[in-house]
C-alpha cells in the first residue's frame, strides 16, 4: 500500500466493506464469494484511518532469535545448525545497534546464503567484515556495525 | 466477559486510541473465536481489532497486562521440579526445597545472597520458570509494596532492580564465560559481544517478568480501572515535545518519518488539484473542429506545478532546547521531501543551515553539526527575536518571494527586547504564507517576555505545536 496513490484508499473503502464495484456506466458488480483480501505496507507512510478500520491489523516485527534460526533453517539449504545459529545471533546484535537500515530478515537470508556458498563453516572477524556488506547497506552502517562488534576502525 | 471489553475499550479511548464503535465490534466477535484460557491468542485476537498502528501497542499492550492480568493463584514454585527439565541436574533438588520454602514463607525465607545465586543460574540457563519464580520473590523481598497506594508501580520496579544489581549480575555471567573460554582456545572479540547480548536479551526478560509480577499484585490490590489510570502514558504523538524523556523523543523520531512523508503526499496533493491554469487556445480550436468550428467547450492548460519554497526559521535557544532538536529532525524530514528547503536557526544572531541538511545519512550527525558551527550567538546568547529576524530581512529577506511560504519556530520569549514586528509584516509582503509555530501552551502566550502576541498580528496564522498530533493538524489544514 505504500505506493498507492490516496484517492486509490479512498476507492477500496468501498471494495472492503461492501465487497462491491461501483462502475458509473454499468452499475454495481458485487463478489459473489467473499474475497479474503490481504494489504501489506512497509509502514513508509501512515494509512488513512478510514481503510485501517476496515481491516484487522497485524504489525510484523523482526522475529526473536528462536524464530529467526527456524526461518534461516528452513530457507537455507546446506546450512549448519551451528551457522544458523551464529547468524541469527549476529544480526540480533546488529538491529540493537543504532543503524540507519537494520538488517531485514530477507538480508539475514542472503547473508547466511552467501555464507554456505562461500564455504565458511564458523563466522568469523575476517569472515565477518568481508561479507557485512550483503546485510547491511549503507557506508555508515557498515563502519559502525564493524566499529562495535568487530572492533576494528 | 462483554462488560470486560467494554470496559477495556473504554480504557484504550481514555489512553488515547482512536477505537471506533466498528473494531469494538469486530472484538466481540473475535473473542468468540478464541478459547478464553489462551491468553495469548487474546491479546493478539484484540490487538488486531482494535489497535491499527503500531506506534500504539504499547499503550494498548499495558492496559492489557493490566485489564486481564493473570488473576490465577500464585503458580505455585513446587511446579518448578517438573517444570524446569533444562535445569542443570545439580541445582533441580536444592532448588525444590527452596520453593517449597518460598511457597509458605513468602519469600522471606530466601536470603538475598540464594536469591541472587537463583537469579544467574536461572539467567544462565535461560528458564523462563525459573526466572519468574525468582522475579516473584525479589518482588516479595525487594519491593516493599505498600497496599491501596494509588502508583504505577514505576518505583516499586525501580527498587526490586536496584536491589538485584544486574549490571554486577551481567559482569558476572560475562566472568564466567571468560573463565570458561580461557581454559579452551579464548574468546574473540565477536564472541564476546554476542554472548553479553544474549544475556542482556535474557536480563530484558527477567526485568519484564518483574514488571509483570509487579503488575499483577496491584491489580489485586487495587482493582484493574484504578491501576490503568496510573500506568496511563501519552501515545507518541501525543507526547509534549517541549517535556518529553529521552525515550520519548526517540520514540518520536520513529514515527516523524512516515508522517512527513504523509504531510508530503497531502502538501503534493494539494498542489496538483489547485485550480485551473489559462486558457489553452490551441486546443479550444482543435475541439471546436467537431462543431463546426465554434469553441463551445474551451481547454484550459495545466497550471505549472508551483515549486513552493519553503523557508524554515527556528529558535535554538536554550528555552525551547528539547523543541529545537525536535523541529531540527523535523527540517530534515521536510527538506527530505521538497525539493526547496532553506532552513535558518537563530538565537540573537541568525545563521543558514541548508547546507548542514545536504547529504546527511543521520540526521542526528546534522543536529549535532548545527549546534557546533551554526554562528547563531550575536552578543550574549539568549534569544532576540528582534535582531535575529532583522538580521535574517537584511540578509536573505530579498530572496523571499511570492512562491515561498515562512515557517517560523519559537516560543517567542524576546528577553525583553525590541520585536521589530515591522520585519514580520514586511516578509508576509513579499511571502505567500507566513506560519509560526509555537511550542508553548496557548494560555502561556503573551505571559512574561512572550511576545507572540505582537508577532501573531503580521503572520497569517499562529499556531500551538506541541505534540505530533497538532503538526498533523496543522499541516492537514494548510492551503
Amino acid at each position: 500500500m505504500d505506493r498507492v496513490e490516496l484517492e486509490t484508499e479512498a476507492l477500496l473503502l468501498e471494495v472492503l466493506s461492501e465487497y462491491q464495484v461501483s462502475i458509473p456506466e454499468l452499475g454495481t458488480v458485487r463478489a459473489t464469494r467473499l474475497p479474503m483480501v490481504f494489504l501489506t505496507s512497509n509502514n513508509t507512510r501512515e494509512l488513512s484511518e478510514a481503510l485501517k478500520r476496515r481491516c484487522l491489523y497485524l504489525h510484523i516485527d523482526y522475529p526473536d532469535l528462536d524464530r529467526e534460526r527456524a526461518i534461516v533453517r528452513a530457507r537455507v539449504p546446506g546450512i549448519t545448525e551451528e551457522l544458523a545459529d551464529q547468524v541469527a545471533r549476529i544480526v540480533r546484535s546488529l538491529r540493537t545497534l543504532d543503524l540507519r537500515k537494520a538488517p531485514s530478515v530477507s538480508e539475514t537470508l542472503d547473508w547466511a546464503r552467501t555464507l554456505v556458498i562461500l564455504g565458511i563453516e564458523t563466522i568469523g572477524a575476517a569472515g565477518a567484515r568481508d561479507t557485512l556488506h550483503i546485510l547491511l547497506k549503507y557506508q555508515v552502517d557498515i563502519e559502525r556495525a564493524q566499529k562495535e562488534l568487530l572492533s576494528v576502525s | 466477559m462483554l462488560d470486560l471489553l467494554s470496559d477495556f475499550v473504554t480504557e484504550l479511548r481514555r489512553a488515547g486510541l482512536p477505537v471506533s464503535m466498528t473494531e469494538h465490534l469486530d472484538a466481540a466477535e473475535a473473542i468468540g473465536h478464541i478459547p478464553l484460557e489462551d491468553r495469548d491468542g487474546l491479546k493478539y485476537a484484540l490487538a488486531a481489532t482494535l489497535v491499527k498502528s503500531s506506534s500504539h501497542w504499547r499503550a494498548f499492550e499495558t492496559a492489557f497486562e493490566v485489564f486481564f492480568a493473570l488473576r490465577t493463584a500464585h503458580r505455585g514454585i513446587e511446579g518448578l521440579g517438573e517444570d524446569g527439565d533444562g535445569l542443570p541436574p545439580e541445582g533441580d533438588g536444592e532448588l525444590g526445597g527452596r520453593g517449597r520454602g518460598h511457597g509458605s514463607g513468602g519469600g522471606e525465607a530466601m536470603t538475598p545472597e540464594e536469591l541472587a545465586e537463583m537469579l544467574f543460574k536461572s539467567l544462565l540457563s535461560a528458564d523462563a520458570a525459573l526466572m519468574n519464580a525468582v522475579a516473584r520473590g525479589a518482588v516479595d523481598r525487594y519491593a516493599g509494596m505498600e497496599p491501596g497506594r494509588p502508583v504505577g508501580g514505576t518505583y516499586y520496579l525501580y527498587r526490586t532492580l536496584r536491589n538485584l544489581e544486574l549490571d554486577a549480575v551481567l559482569a558476572r555471567l560475562m566472568e564466567q564465560l571468560r573463565d570458561q573460554a580461557a581454559t579452551g582456545v579464548g574468546l574473540t572479540e565477536l564472541e564476546e559481544r554476542l554472548a553479553a547480548d544474549e544475556y542482556k536479551a535474557r536480563i530484558e526478560t527477567f526485568r519484564r517478568a518483574v514488571e509483570t509480577e509487579i503488575r499483577r499484585r496491584l491489580v489485586e490490590d487495587r482493582g484493574a480501572e484504578a491501576l490503568a489510570r496510573s500506568v496511563r502514558k501519552p501515545l507518541p504523538e501525543d507526547i509534549d515535545v517541549m517535556h518529553a524523556t529521552r525515550e520519548e523523543l526517540a520514540e518520536l523520531h520513529r514515527v516523524l518519518h512516515p508522517l512527513s512523508r504523509k504531510l508530503a503526499v497531502r502538501l503534493a496533493r494539494k498542489r496538483r488539484d489547485g485550480r485551473k491554469g489559462p486558457l489553452d487556445f490551441r486546443a479550444t480550436m482543435r475541439r471546436s473542429l467537431s462543431t463546426g468550428g465554434v469553441p463551445i467547450e474551451p481547454r484550459f492548460r495545466h497550471p505549472r506545478p508551483a515549486k513552493p519554497e519553503i523557508f524554515v526559521i527556528a529558535d535554538i535557544s536554550g528555552s525551547v532546547a528539547s523543541f529545537a532538536r525536535f523541529t531540527l529532525h523535523l527540517v530534515y524530514a521536510i527538506s527530505s521531501q521538497f525539493s526547496k528547503v532553506r532552513s535558518f536557526v537563530f538565537v540573537d544572531g541568525i545563521d543558514e543551515v541548508t547546507r548542514f541538511f545536504e547529504g546527511v545519512v543521520d540526521p542526528a550527525d546534522a543536529v549535532a553539526r548545527i549546534n557546533q558551527e551554526a554562528d547563531v550567538i550575536w552578543v550574549d546568547g539568549h534569544s532576540d527575536y528582534g535582531h535575529a529576524l532583522t538580521e535574517f530581512h537584511r540578509r536573505w529577506g530579498t530572496e523571499v518571494t511570492a512562491r515561498s511560504s515562512l515557517l517560523l519556530l519559537g516560543d517567542a520569549r524576546n528577553n525583553y527586547h525590541a520585536t521589530q514586528t515591522w520585519v514580520v509584516e514586511d516578509l508576509r509582503q513579499r511571502a505567500r504564507h507566513v506560519y509560526w509555530l509555537n511550542p508553548e501552551p496557548r494560555h502561556y502566550w503573551d505571559s512574561g517576555d512572550s511576545v507572540v502576541g505582537e508577532y501573531a498580528a503580521h503572520c497569517d496564522e499562529v499556531v500551538e505545536v506541541r505534540t505530533l498530533r497538532q503538526l498533523e493538524h496543522f499541516v492537514g489544514n494548510l492551503t
